[in-house]
Protein backbone atom coordinates (compact mmCIF):
# COMPACT_ATOMS: atom_id res chain seq x y z
CA UNK A 1 0.00 0.00 0.00
CA UNK A 2 1.50 3.33 -1.03
CA UNK A 3 2.17 5.76 1.74
CA UNK A 4 0.77 9.13 0.72
CA UNK A 5 2.95 12.24 0.58
CA UNK A 6 1.03 13.87 3.43
CA UNK A 7 1.38 10.80 5.62
CA UNK A 8 5.14 10.92 5.09
CA UNK A 9 5.28 14.66 5.76
CA UNK A 10 3.35 14.44 8.95
CA UNK A 11 4.98 11.25 10.15
CA UNK A 12 5.70 11.02 13.84
CA UNK A 13 9.43 11.58 13.33
CA UNK A 14 9.02 14.86 11.45
CA UNK A 15 6.44 16.15 13.88
CA UNK A 16 8.76 15.47 16.84
CA UNK A 17 11.65 17.09 14.99
CA UNK A 18 9.54 20.14 14.20
CA UNK A 19 8.40 20.47 17.81
CA UNK A 20 11.95 20.11 19.12
CA UNK A 21 13.20 22.82 16.75
CA UNK A 22 10.32 25.05 17.76
CA UNK A 23 11.21 24.51 21.41
CA UNK A 24 14.84 25.24 20.65
CA UNK A 25 14.06 28.52 18.86
CA UNK A 26 11.78 29.56 21.72
CA UNK A 27 14.82 29.32 24.03
CA UNK A 28 15.95 32.59 22.44
CA UNK A 29 13.85 34.30 25.10
CA UNK A 30 15.85 32.59 27.87
CA UNK A 31 19.21 32.66 26.13
CA UNK A 32 20.90 34.98 28.66
CA UNK A 33 19.91 32.93 31.71
CA UNK A 34 20.79 29.64 29.99
CA UNK A 35 24.20 30.86 28.86
CA UNK A 36 24.99 32.44 32.24
CA UNK A 37 24.27 29.11 33.97
CA UNK A 38 26.36 27.17 31.48
CA UNK A 39 29.31 29.56 31.73
CA UNK A 40 29.11 29.44 35.51
CA UNK A 41 29.32 25.63 35.47
CA UNK A 42 32.15 25.42 32.97
CA UNK A 43 34.05 28.58 34.01
CA UNK A 44 36.86 26.81 35.98
CA UNK A 45 37.53 24.36 33.11
CA UNK A 46 37.33 27.11 30.47
CA UNK A 47 39.72 29.37 32.40
CA UNK A 48 42.17 26.48 32.74
CA UNK A 49 41.90 25.60 29.03
CA UNK A 50 42.25 29.25 27.95
CA UNK A 51 45.35 29.88 30.06
CA UNK A 52 46.81 26.46 29.29
CA UNK A 53 46.25 26.96 25.56
CA UNK A 54 48.08 30.28 25.70
CA UNK A 55 51.06 28.77 27.50
CA UNK A 56 51.30 25.78 25.17
CA UNK A 57 51.06 28.08 22.14
CA UNK A 58 53.84 30.31 23.54
CA UNK A 59 56.04 27.27 24.12
CA UNK A 60 55.68 25.97 20.55
CA UNK A 61 55.95 29.45 19.10
CA UNK A 62 59.28 29.96 20.90
CA UNK A 63 60.62 26.73 19.39
CA UNK A 64 59.42 27.53 15.86
CA UNK A 65 60.67 31.10 15.95
CA UNK A 66 63.98 30.44 17.75
CA UNK A 67 65.96 31.31 14.63
CA UNK A 68 64.33 34.73 14.34
CA UNK A 69 64.52 35.47 18.06
CA UNK A 70 67.90 37.17 17.94
CA UNK A 71 66.84 39.52 15.14
CA UNK A 72 63.55 40.22 16.90
CA UNK A 73 65.43 40.98 20.13
CA UNK A 74 67.73 43.46 18.42
CA UNK A 75 64.82 45.21 16.72
CA UNK A 76 62.87 45.32 19.99
CA UNK A 77 65.84 46.78 21.91
CA UNK A 78 66.28 49.49 19.30
CA UNK A 79 62.58 50.34 19.36
CA UNK A 80 62.69 50.34 23.16
CA UNK A 81 65.43 52.97 23.15
CA UNK A 82 63.46 55.13 20.73
CA UNK A 83 60.38 54.82 22.92
CA UNK A 84 62.30 55.71 26.09
CA UNK A 85 63.44 58.92 24.45
CA UNK A 86 59.85 59.60 23.38
CA UNK A 87 58.61 58.96 26.95
CA UNK A 88 61.05 61.51 28.33
CA UNK A 89 59.86 64.09 25.83
CA UNK A 90 56.20 63.35 26.58
CA UNK A 91 56.72 63.50 30.35
CA UNK A 92 58.02 67.03 29.98
CA UNK A 93 55.02 67.93 27.83
CA UNK A 94 52.65 66.37 30.36
CA UNK A 95 54.12 68.43 33.21
CA UNK A 96 53.83 71.59 31.12
CA UNK A 97 50.23 70.68 30.25
CA UNK A 98 49.29 70.11 33.91
CA UNK A 99 50.97 73.37 34.94
CA UNK A 100 49.10 75.35 32.28
CA UNK A 101 45.79 73.66 33.15
CA UNK A 102 46.23 74.57 36.80
CA UNK A 103 47.21 78.10 35.88
CA UNK A 104 44.12 78.49 33.70
CA UNK A 105 41.97 76.55 36.21
CA UNK A 106 40.79 74.11 33.56
CA UNK A 107 41.16 70.98 35.70
CA UNK A 108 43.28 67.89 35.09
CA UNK A 109 42.23 65.23 32.62
CA UNK A 110 41.31 62.13 34.60
CA UNK A 111 42.68 58.74 33.75
CA UNK A 112 40.24 55.92 33.14
CA UNK A 113 38.66 53.89 35.92
CA UNK A 114 39.69 50.35 35.02
CA UNK A 115 38.33 46.94 36.04
CA UNK A 116 40.29 43.74 35.50
CA UNK A 117 38.59 40.70 33.94
CA UNK A 118 39.63 37.24 32.74
CA UNK A 119 38.95 35.92 29.25
CA UNK A 120 37.38 32.45 29.35
CA UNK A 121 36.45 31.68 25.75
CA UNK A 122 36.10 32.87 22.16
CA UNK A 123 33.04 32.36 19.98
CA UNK A 124 33.95 29.76 17.29
CA UNK A 125 31.83 31.59 14.67
CA UNK A 126 32.57 35.27 15.18
CA UNK A 127 35.13 37.66 16.66
CA UNK A 128 33.85 37.92 20.19
CA UNK A 129 35.03 36.71 23.59
CA UNK A 130 33.47 35.95 26.96
CA UNK A 131 34.86 37.55 30.13
CA UNK A 132 34.11 36.61 33.73
CA UNK A 133 32.44 39.83 34.88
CA UNK A 134 28.77 40.75 34.46
CA UNK A 135 25.85 42.74 35.84
CA UNK A 136 26.66 41.78 39.43
CA UNK A 137 30.01 43.55 39.13
CA UNK A 138 28.40 46.64 37.61
CA UNK A 139 29.41 45.94 34.01
CA UNK A 140 27.24 47.62 31.39
CA UNK A 141 26.85 47.37 27.64
CA UNK A 142 29.15 49.80 25.85
CA UNK A 143 32.14 49.62 28.22
CA UNK A 144 35.34 49.72 26.13
CA UNK A 145 37.76 46.83 26.65
CA UNK A 146 41.53 47.27 26.41
CA UNK A 147 44.67 45.25 27.08
CA UNK A 148 47.23 46.15 29.75
CA UNK A 149 49.22 48.07 27.08
CA UNK A 150 46.17 50.30 26.38
CA UNK A 151 45.56 48.57 23.08
CA UNK A 152 41.90 48.61 22.10
CA UNK A 153 40.33 45.16 22.12
CA UNK A 154 36.61 45.77 21.78
CA UNK A 155 33.40 46.76 23.52
CA UNK A 156 30.99 45.01 25.87
CA UNK A 157 28.02 44.00 23.74
CA UNK A 158 25.95 41.66 25.94
CA UNK A 159 25.89 41.48 29.71
CA UNK A 160 24.71 38.43 31.67
CA UNK A 161 24.56 38.18 35.46
CA UNK A 162 28.11 36.90 35.93
CA UNK A 163 29.65 37.14 32.45
CA UNK A 164 29.80 39.49 29.50
CA UNK A 165 30.28 39.10 25.78
CA UNK A 166 32.82 41.45 24.22
CA UNK A 167 32.75 42.20 20.51
CA UNK A 168 36.32 42.50 19.28
CA UNK A 169 37.04 45.48 17.06
CA UNK A 170 37.42 43.05 14.15
CA UNK A 171 33.82 41.84 14.58
CA UNK A 172 31.76 42.63 11.48
CA UNK A 173 29.27 44.60 13.60
CA UNK A 174 31.97 47.03 14.73
CA UNK A 175 32.38 50.42 13.07
CA UNK A 176 33.84 53.52 14.73
CA UNK A 177 35.88 56.62 13.94
CA UNK A 178 39.66 56.50 14.04
CA UNK A 179 42.61 58.63 12.97
CA UNK A 180 46.23 58.23 12.04
CA UNK A 181 48.54 59.07 14.93
CA UNK A 182 50.38 62.38 14.47
CA UNK A 183 48.39 63.23 11.33
CA UNK A 184 45.07 64.84 10.51
CA UNK A 185 43.90 61.80 8.52
CA UNK A 186 40.57 60.51 9.77
CA UNK A 187 38.34 57.67 8.71
CA UNK A 188 36.04 54.87 9.83
CA UNK A 189 37.43 51.62 11.15
CA UNK A 190 35.33 48.56 10.28
CA UNK A 191 35.66 44.99 11.47
CA UNK A 192 36.05 42.36 8.75
CA UNK A 193 36.04 39.18 10.91
CA UNK A 194 38.99 36.79 11.38
CA UNK A 195 40.95 39.57 13.18
CA UNK A 196 40.98 41.78 10.08
CA UNK A 197 40.30 45.54 10.09
CA UNK A 198 39.51 47.95 7.28
CA UNK A 199 40.15 51.67 7.62
CA UNK A 200 37.57 53.11 5.26
CA UNK A 201 36.15 56.45 4.06
CA UNK A 202 39.55 58.13 4.06
CA UNK A 203 39.62 61.33 2.02
CA UNK A 204 41.42 60.81 -1.28
CA UNK A 205 43.83 63.69 -0.63
CA UNK A 206 44.53 62.62 2.98
CA UNK A 207 48.02 61.42 3.87
CA UNK A 208 48.35 57.80 4.85
CA UNK A 209 51.26 55.40 4.51
CA UNK A 210 52.05 51.77 5.18
CA UNK A 211 53.26 51.48 8.76
CA UNK A 212 51.10 54.32 10.11
CA UNK A 213 49.62 53.75 13.55
CA UNK A 214 45.90 54.15 14.04
CA UNK A 215 44.34 55.39 17.25
CA UNK A 216 40.77 56.03 18.37
CA UNK A 217 39.23 59.37 17.62
CA UNK A 218 36.96 61.29 19.98
CA UNK A 219 34.34 61.62 17.20
CA UNK A 220 31.25 59.52 17.87
CA UNK A 221 32.25 59.03 21.55
CA UNK A 222 32.35 55.24 21.20
CA UNK A 223 35.84 54.98 22.68
CA UNK A 224 38.09 57.35 24.62
CA UNK A 225 40.56 59.29 22.52
CA UNK A 226 44.00 57.93 21.77
CA UNK A 227 43.72 54.17 22.33
CA UNK A 228 46.02 52.16 20.07
CA UNK A 229 44.24 50.17 17.34
CA UNK A 230 46.70 48.80 14.78
CA UNK A 231 49.13 49.35 11.97
CA UNK A 232 48.35 50.11 8.32
CA UNK A 233 49.45 47.19 6.14
CA UNK A 234 48.09 47.93 2.69
CA UNK A 235 46.46 50.95 1.05
CA UNK A 236 43.78 50.74 -1.65
CA UNK A 237 43.31 53.85 -3.74
CA UNK A 238 41.28 53.40 -6.91
CA UNK A 239 40.71 56.26 -9.35
CA UNK A 240 36.99 55.53 -9.60
CA UNK A 241 36.49 55.50 -5.82
CA UNK A 242 35.84 58.78 -3.95
CA UNK A 243 37.66 57.51 -0.84
CA UNK A 244 40.78 55.54 0.02
CA UNK A 245 40.75 52.49 2.23
CA UNK A 246 43.46 50.56 4.04
CA UNK A 247 43.89 47.11 5.54
CA UNK A 248 44.94 47.32 9.16
CA UNK A 249 46.57 44.71 11.34
CA UNK A 250 45.30 45.02 14.92
CA UNK A 251 47.83 45.30 17.73
CA UNK A 252 46.01 42.84 19.95
CA UNK A 253 46.91 39.16 19.72
CA UNK A 254 44.19 37.07 21.30
CA UNK A 255 46.54 34.12 21.74
CA UNK A 256 48.55 36.12 24.27
CA UNK A 257 45.65 37.67 26.16
CA UNK A 258 44.07 36.13 29.23
CA UNK A 259 43.35 39.30 31.19
CA UNK A 260 41.70 42.48 29.95
CA UNK A 261 40.65 45.85 31.38
CA UNK A 262 37.22 47.38 31.12
CA UNK A 263 36.90 51.16 31.10
CA UNK A 264 34.03 52.07 33.37
CA UNK A 265 31.90 54.83 31.98
CA UNK A 266 29.53 56.95 34.08
CA UNK B 1 20.75 5.67 28.00
CA UNK B 2 24.40 5.34 29.08
CA UNK B 3 25.49 5.66 25.46
CA UNK B 4 23.57 8.97 25.12
CA UNK B 5 25.03 10.33 28.36
CA UNK B 6 28.53 9.40 27.16
CA UNK B 7 27.83 11.03 23.79
CA UNK B 8 26.67 14.27 25.42
CA UNK B 9 29.76 14.31 27.65
CA UNK B 10 32.06 13.87 24.64
CA UNK B 11 30.33 16.69 22.76
CA UNK B 12 30.55 18.88 25.87
CA UNK B 13 34.32 18.36 26.04
CA UNK B 14 34.63 19.09 22.32
CA UNK B 15 32.61 22.31 22.72
CA UNK B 16 34.88 23.41 25.59
CA UNK B 17 38.01 22.67 23.55
CA UNK B 18 36.61 24.51 20.55
CA UNK B 19 35.75 27.67 22.51
CA UNK B 20 38.56 27.85 25.08
CA UNK B 21 41.57 25.88 23.83
CA UNK B 22 41.66 25.85 20.03
CA UNK B 23 41.43 29.67 19.54
CA UNK B 24 45.12 29.75 20.54
CA UNK B 25 46.02 27.53 17.58
CA UNK B 26 44.34 29.26 14.69
CA UNK B 27 45.65 29.35 11.14
CA UNK B 28 44.58 32.62 9.50
CA UNK B 29 42.05 32.91 12.34
CA UNK B 30 40.50 29.53 11.39
CA UNK B 31 40.31 26.38 13.43
CA UNK B 32 38.41 23.09 13.03
CA UNK B 33 34.80 22.74 14.10
CA UNK B 34 35.27 19.65 16.27
CA UNK B 35 31.57 19.04 16.72
CA UNK B 36 30.94 19.04 12.98
CA UNK B 37 33.84 16.60 12.51
CA UNK B 38 32.53 14.30 15.27
CA UNK B 39 29.01 14.25 13.81
CA UNK B 40 30.36 13.57 10.32
CA UNK B 41 32.37 10.56 11.45
CA UNK B 42 29.50 9.28 13.58
CA UNK B 43 27.18 9.27 10.55
CA UNK B 44 29.76 8.08 8.02
CA UNK B 45 31.03 5.16 10.05
CA UNK B 46 27.75 3.97 11.52
CA UNK B 47 24.90 4.40 9.05
CA UNK B 48 22.38 2.56 11.22
CA UNK B 49 22.82 4.65 14.36
CA UNK B 50 20.35 7.30 15.45
CA UNK B 51 21.23 10.71 13.97
CA UNK B 52 18.90 12.87 15.90
CA UNK B 53 20.42 12.80 19.38
CA UNK B 54 24.09 13.39 18.44
CA UNK B 55 23.10 16.21 16.06
CA UNK B 56 20.84 17.74 18.70
CA UNK B 57 23.53 17.47 21.43
CA UNK B 58 26.23 18.93 19.21
CA UNK B 59 24.08 21.71 17.82
CA UNK B 60 22.67 22.62 21.24
CA UNK B 61 26.16 22.99 22.69
CA UNK B 62 27.33 25.06 19.70
CA UNK B 63 24.30 27.33 20.19
CA UNK B 64 25.18 27.75 23.86
CA UNK B 65 28.83 28.57 23.23
CA UNK B 66 28.29 30.94 20.32
CA UNK B 67 26.19 33.99 19.47
CA UNK B 68 23.42 34.60 16.99
CA UNK B 69 19.93 33.14 16.95
CA UNK B 70 19.65 30.26 19.40
CA UNK B 71 18.82 27.03 17.59
CA UNK B 72 20.35 28.00 14.26
CA UNK B 73 23.51 25.89 14.71
CA UNK B 74 21.34 22.87 15.59
CA UNK B 75 19.23 23.50 12.52
CA UNK B 76 22.40 23.75 10.38
CA UNK B 77 23.75 20.46 11.69
CA UNK B 78 20.39 18.78 11.06
CA UNK B 79 20.51 19.95 7.45
CA UNK B 80 24.09 18.74 7.10
CA UNK B 81 23.14 15.33 8.57
CA UNK B 82 20.24 15.06 6.09
CA UNK B 83 22.54 16.12 3.23
CA UNK B 84 25.13 13.56 4.31
CA UNK B 85 22.49 10.80 4.49
CA UNK B 86 21.42 11.72 0.97
CA UNK B 87 24.99 11.40 -0.38
CA UNK B 88 25.72 8.19 1.55
CA UNK B 89 22.62 6.55 0.06
CA UNK B 90 24.44 6.49 -3.31
CA UNK B 91 27.72 5.15 -1.93
CA UNK B 92 28.11 1.40 -1.70
CA UNK B 93 31.66 1.18 -0.35
CA UNK B 94 32.87 3.31 2.55
CA UNK B 95 36.54 3.69 1.64
CA UNK B 96 39.11 6.50 2.03
CA UNK B 97 38.20 8.16 -1.27
CA UNK B 98 34.49 8.41 -0.36
CA UNK B 99 35.40 9.50 3.15
CA UNK B 100 37.39 12.47 1.81
CA UNK B 101 34.81 13.24 -0.87
CA UNK B 102 31.82 13.22 1.47
CA UNK B 103 33.71 15.11 4.16
CA UNK B 104 34.60 17.99 1.87
CA UNK B 105 31.19 18.04 0.23
CA UNK B 106 29.36 18.19 3.54
CA UNK B 107 31.91 20.70 4.92
CA UNK B 108 31.32 22.98 1.94
CA UNK B 109 27.58 22.65 2.45
CA UNK B 110 27.96 23.50 6.17
CA UNK B 111 30.19 26.52 5.47
CA UNK B 112 27.80 27.74 2.76
CA UNK B 113 24.95 27.69 5.28
CA UNK B 114 27.05 29.66 7.79
CA UNK B 115 28.07 32.16 5.12
CA UNK B 116 24.49 32.68 3.97
CA UNK B 117 23.34 33.26 7.52
CA UNK B 118 26.14 35.76 8.14
CA UNK B 119 25.02 37.77 5.10
CA UNK B 120 21.45 38.00 6.36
Amino acid sequence: MEVSYWNKLFSKKFVILFLVLLGLFSLNFFQRELKNTLYKISEPIQKFLWQGGGEIFSFFRAILKSKDLEKELEATQLRNQELLAEITRLKALKEENEFLREALEIGLKEEFELTLANVISKDPFEDSIIIDLGLKEGILKGFPVITSQKVLLGVVEEVYDDFSKVFLISNRAMSFSARVQDRETKGVLKGNENFELIFDLIQREAEIEKGDILVTSVLGSVFPEGLLIGEVKEIEKLDIEPFQRAKVEPFFDLKKIDKVFLIRRP
Amino acid sequence: MLKNFFLFFIFYILALLESSFLPHFTLIALFPDLIFIAIFFLIFLDSKSDRFLPVFFGGFLLDLYSGGIFGLKTFNLLLVATFLDFILAFIRKRNLFWLIFTFFTSFLFYESLLLLQKRF
